[in-house]
């Protein structure tokens, strides 16, 4: 079975099919070049003007925890399957927000305390959520669902933790 | 415990949190959380304040014992 179609579909007889290729070709080339020159105005360099009529340049870092959004994908997989258990990974949809918060020490310093309390938690939980899951379920059917309740302690535990450390944050900054 | 007078010297230079935040590559709740003493910066980060100023670390920072 052939993966990748043929270039030119026409020869082959699919003339709508390849009207249809040059056609996606053409906006995706476009889609592309749009993206490329808005990434990299918004994410590689901004220019800010200051008030004396001096420029500064403010490099733009990616905010890498942006990415953990990709994880609502897996709900899509989910409705997809029809499995509902799959549900719940709509909400790292939330962490788009984090591509527009620009990453400095103290926000990394935040990301850094959160972690480490999420993981313990994860780690720690497991022990007590195993036992329990066995006892309830019986025997090897319990494991399955202990390892995905300590899963969602810890990210639970990981976005209440940033988002209480980003509020103390916000109180402690002073004003002009 | 690490004091600065980073608002002191914001205030001889005319300059909002805002923009020397963007001069230091940092948020402005940055500076804020600075200032106010709820944040001890890194090296690099006391080291690019001071340059902006033009003065050693030693006049922005000082450790309290």
């Amino acid at each position: 079975m052939e993966f990748f179609a043929p270039l030119s579909l026409k020869e082959s007889g699919w003339e709508f099919e390849d009207k249809a290729l040059k056609v996606l070709r053409f906006f995706l080339f476009r889609v592309d070049l749009c993206f490329g020159m808005w990434y990299i105005y918004h994410v590689k360099i901004k220019i800010y003007h200051m008030p004396k009529g001096g420029t500064c340049f403010m490099k733009q870092k990616i905010n890498y925890l942006g990415l953990l959004s990709l994880l609502a994908l897996i709900a899509v997989l989910g409705w997809r399957t029809g499995n509902r258990g799959l549900y719940g990974f709509f909400g790292f949809a939330y962490y788009l927000r984090y591509f527009w918060v620009f990453p400095d020490e103290f926000f990394r310093l935040n990301v850094q305390r959160a972690a480490t309390a999420a993981f313990m938690t994860e780690m720690l939980s497991l022990v007590p959520l195993l036992f329990a899951c066995t006892y309830l379920f019986g025997g090897r059917k319990g494991v399955p669902p202990a390892f995905g309740l300590s899963f969602a302690a810890g990210v639970f535990l990981f976005t209440a933790m940033l988002l209480f450390l980003e509020w103390k944050e916000q109180r402690g900054a002073e004003n002009d | 415990m690490i004091k600065n007078r980073i608002k002191e010297y914001r205030a001889k230079h005319d300059m909002t949190q805002e923009q020397l935040a963007r001069l230091v590559d940092v948020r402005r709740e940055t500076i804020g959380n600075l200032e106010s003493g709820r944040y001890n910066p890194s090296l690099v980060l006391a080291w690019n304040i001071a340059k902006v100023f033009g003065v050693p670390i030693e006049e922005i920072f000082t450790v309290e014992e």
